[in-house]
């Protein structure tokens, strides 16, 4: 009995001891050369990761012996959500990797190149991707530089803001409405809404406590006014500047110059936004309570809402709504600094093998097959194109939406958006559409200025504190007291430095003005 | 007067230096011969209870001792391609954010009551559910009263969260539903500045109280029956005999409990503090804790530099604290004292 009990404890022990092994850090892909190929390990982000990806995976990299560039691609896909959350951590752990995607992320583009995190490829592009920089718009590589080196690039893709709505027009004809026939910000759409929830809550008084707009994003102030925040995302909006080339209207008052830096919390404007917000919530328009929206009652598809907003599209197919939904795209597209670095990419400081990285981006731009192939998966298993109009049929287990084989449209991530084959619905020119309206984009004057943050960390911390509990109440619009919270914000955000903060980036985008020859 | 002889001081043998270092190794070569046979013998012995330990020792190495040299990026600006230890010197400079804000005030207070209240409140009442479950004589009935309390334990903190709002939602909440179908009006909660510190306190106590009842359970299940026939005889009560038998028996565990707890008195339970409120900033000043503060500041920022040093500095005060607690309960009780 002893003897049994000795030796179930050494198994227990040793279990243990090999357990440990499960701790093993990090994945150990290095340099993959196999068979004179290279491996290109890419960590990005996709809306669904579909079962399909490993033999997307296998299709992509078939197709690249084929092509005989010697490269081979392991891809690391995230849930948008999930990327957010670990990316940070797994790059900072030192996980191997050749290409990041970096927009969209947690990660912080401008303090990763002043750590030296990311390759310096202002030499390698033009060798390497020569036609993809003929599809960027002018500016999209100055989004990317710091101190005149160029530290990453954009997907092609849609890289302005251009606003959209799918507007329900349904609901519209049934109450007798008329929707603006040119609309630049949500300013000009307010009257429209406003007349719709009054005809609507005189012709179905039982709605009218029901919302007419979901759009907690629609809040968000670049929504209402074109700021181009400088530190880096437009979630914080404080310290901004306005974008050269808008329509005056759209300018904060009193900030004609594109190069002061202000705090936009302390502007007029700031308190109009917070208290139409408010409103709108007041009014009913908008849910009280968003947390407890009940979704399944008040479904944007189902025709309860005036419509369903976001940003970006030229084109969505009508049969994605249960309603006559017409695109309203803006007026206005705006090319910001943060926009252009929505999807961007960079090249990892470790990278061992940062051309052939930049030749598999090259690729995916420029390549129809390969572009498509990363969006629905291997030809004949996740789509087809019998009659070759460009526009892609989907095959039976990639057309079930809620259990797509492999479907990741439309794919920004990857960019080769004005390349690849459509799906069903899209005109086939959607490429070239896409790239116009990139081209007649308004510009941000200083798209090349990245704000060195290196010696106001600590005040950029301590705002960056105040400011995301501050935003995300008025955002809400649940708080009448919407004066008193912006100017405690503001009391608060001075005392922990914002000032100094201001200063830095004045003096920065200063020298940049001088040294940009603006 | 006779004169003591003086007794001549004979000079030592001075002996080479080469003998006296050969003489000098061979010691050491002793020592450690000594040490190894010590060690063999011990291991012969106890070879099973090390090999028992060796996981627990290699992830204590691993994830607490180890990663103890990236201390060094608290005190640096991090290269990417000059490595950890490569990085320029700043001083003190990461730590800074932690008290640049205005609101270093209002965070520090926050999560040192908060943190005294759980303790103090959270001591009393597991070690009143101990006692209370110690005294249910029907043992179906003990265990599943101990499995409901035990039960919360487990739950994550984004499920609490949605508990909670399940009763605290503004317009679907069970509160407000007794509220307004009893004629009164809506409270939003998620802004009622007042409500929160009682909220977070019941919550953690929720969570918490029925687990740490386990190891004062334990305690009292251990102690010698005969104390209590003792007591009974000499005609004390059941209060009594809580208050001098069961009590002191367990000051000693309530005491390392005590300290260990004081040792996290820096920290404050992220999932508490920032999802059970729902990230409101309404109700900041209450809410916000050193935690939470760090998270929204360096959410943006992604500075490996100052996380470390927000770690370092949490660790470092908490450090301090856990030797004076031990320093005082050694002075009043040295037994019951952690080391």
């Amino acid at each position: 009995m002893k003897n049994v009990k000795r030796l179930l404890a050494v198994l227990l022990a040793a279990l243990m001891v090999f357990s440990l092994a499960a701790c093993k850090g990090g994945d150990d892909t290095k340099k993959g050369d196999t068979d004179g190929t290279t491996k290109i390990v890419w960590y990005l982000h996709a809306v669904n990761v579909g079962p399909g990806q490993q033999d997307m995976q296998d299709a992509v990299n078939a197709y690249l012996k084929e092509k005989g560039l010697g490269i081979e691609v392991e891809f690391h896909y995230y849930k948008q959500s999930e990327f957010k959350d670990t990316i940070n951590t797994i790059f900072n752990a030192g996980t191997y990797m050749d290409i990041i995607t970096i927009g969209n992320t947690g990660l912080n583009f401008d303090s990763n190149v002043v750590r030296n995190a990311f390759l310096d490829i202002t030499d390698l592009l033009p060798k390497n991707c020569p036609e993809t920089l003929k599809m960027l718009p002018n500016g999209a590589l100055e989004a990317y530089s710091y101190r005149g080196k160029v530290y990453g690039m954009p997907p092609v893709k849609d890289l302005a803001c251009w606003q959209h709505l799918m507007v329900n027009h349904d609901m519209l004809k049934d109450l007798g409405v008329e929707f603006p026939e040119k609309w630049v910000s949500y300013w000009d759409l307010l009257p429209t809404v406003y007349a719709v929830k009054e005809a609507r809550d005189k012709k179905y008084p039982d709605k009218a406590n029901e919302p007419l707009l979901d759009f907690q994003d629609g809040n968000n102030v670049k929504k209402w006014y074109f700021l181009d925040a400088i530190t880096g995302s437009y979630s914080t909006p404080y310290i901004c500047t306005t974008i050269q080339g808008i329509p005056e209207a759209m300018q904060v008052k009193g900030i004609k110059d594109d190069f002061t830096v202000f705090n936009f919390l302390e502007t007029p404007e700031a308190i109009t936004w917070a208290k139409t917000i408010r409103d709108l919530v007041k009014d009913g328009i908008e849910p009280f309570d968003y947390e407890s929206y009940d979704t399944d009652k008040y479904l944007t598809f189902n025709g309860s809402h005036l419509w369903d907003e976001n940003e970006g599209n030229l084109f969505v197919p009508q049969n994605t709504y249960n309603f006559d939904a017409q695109i309203h795209v803006s007026e206005l597209s705006v090319a910001t600094r943060s926009y252009m670095m929505a999807g961007g990419m960079a090249i990892t400081a470790q990278s061992k093998n940062p051309e052939k990285a930049l030749q598999l981006l090259e690729l995916i731009n420029t390549d129809q097959y390969l572009a498509t192939t990363l969006r629905f998966g291997p030809e004949g298993k996740g789509w087809n194109d019998a009659d070759k109009d460009n526009v892609v049929e989907l095959t039976e287990q990639n057309s079930d939406a809620s259990a797509r084989y492999w479907y990741c449209w439309y794919g920004w991530i990857t960019g080769g958006l004005a390349t690849t084959k459509t799906p069903g619905g899209y005109p086939a020119n959607f490429g070239e559409m896409l790239l116009a309206r990139n081209t007649s984009a308004v510009s941000s004057s200083h798209m090349g200025f990245a704000f060195d943050t290196t010696n106001v960390q600590n005040e950029l911390a301590a705002c960056n504190a105040i400011y995301e509990s501050t935003y995300k109440t008025l955002k809400l619009g649940q708080e009448d007291n919407y004066e008193q919270i912006i100017a405690e914000a503001n009391k608060k955000l001075y005392e922990s430095g914002l000032q100094t903060l201001i200063d830095e980036a004045q003096k920065q985008l200063d020298e940049y003005k001088q040294t940009a020859g603006k | 007067m006779k004169k003591k002889p003086q007794t001549e001081i004979l000079p030592k043998e001075k002996k080479p230096f080469g003998k006296r270092l050969l003489e000098a190794g061979g010691d050491v070569l002793i020592f450690f011969v000594k040490l190894w046979a010590g060690f063999v013998k011990h291991m012969r012995k106890w070879w099973m209870c090390w090999l028992m330990i060796l996981p627990a020792l290699l992830a204590l190495g691993l994830f607490r001792y180890a990663p103890m040299f990236g201390l060094v990026m608290a005190f640096q600006n991090l290269d990417y391609s000059k490595g950890i230890f490569g990085g320029d010197w700043v001083g003190f400079n990461n730590f800074k954010f932690l008290f640049q804000t205005s609101d270093a005030w209002i965070i520090t207070r926050n999560t040192i009551l908060y943190n005294l209240v759980f303790i103090v409140l959270g001591l009393i009442l597991s070690v009143t559910l101990a006692l209370a479950l110690n005294e249910i004589r029907q043992k179906y009935f003990a265990k599943v009263t101990q499995t409901i309390f035990i039960m919360p334990h487990f739950l994550s903190m984004v499920v609490v969260s949605l508990i909670v709002y399940g009763f605290l939602s503004p317009t679907q909440g069970v509160v407000n539903n007794i509220i307004t179908s009893n004629g009164g009006t809506m409270v939003n909660w998620y802004s009622n500045l007042k409500a929160w510190p009682f909220i977070l306190v019941f919550v953690r106590m929720y969570c918490t109280v029925g687990f740490d009842s386990i190891i004062y359970m334990a305690v009292i299940s251990s102690i010698s029956q005969e104390y209590y026939e003792a007591a009974c005889l000499d005609g004390a009560s059941k209060i009594k005999q809580i208050f001098y038998v069961t009590l002191p028996q367990m000051r000693p565990i309530i005491c390392i409990n005590l300290i260990r707890a004081l040792g996290h008195i820096m920290h404050g339970d992220f999932g508490l503090f920032y999802t059970v409120p729902r990230d409101s900033g309404m109700i900041l000043d209450v809410t916000n804790v050193l935690d939470t503060y760090i998270y929204r500041a360096m959410l943006k920022i992604n500075n490996p530099g100052m996380t470390t040093a927000a770690g370092m500095y949490q660790s470092v005060i908490g450090l301090i604290i856990v030797l004076l607690a031990n320093f005082i309960i050694k002075k009043i009780d040295e037994d019951s004292a952690m080391f």
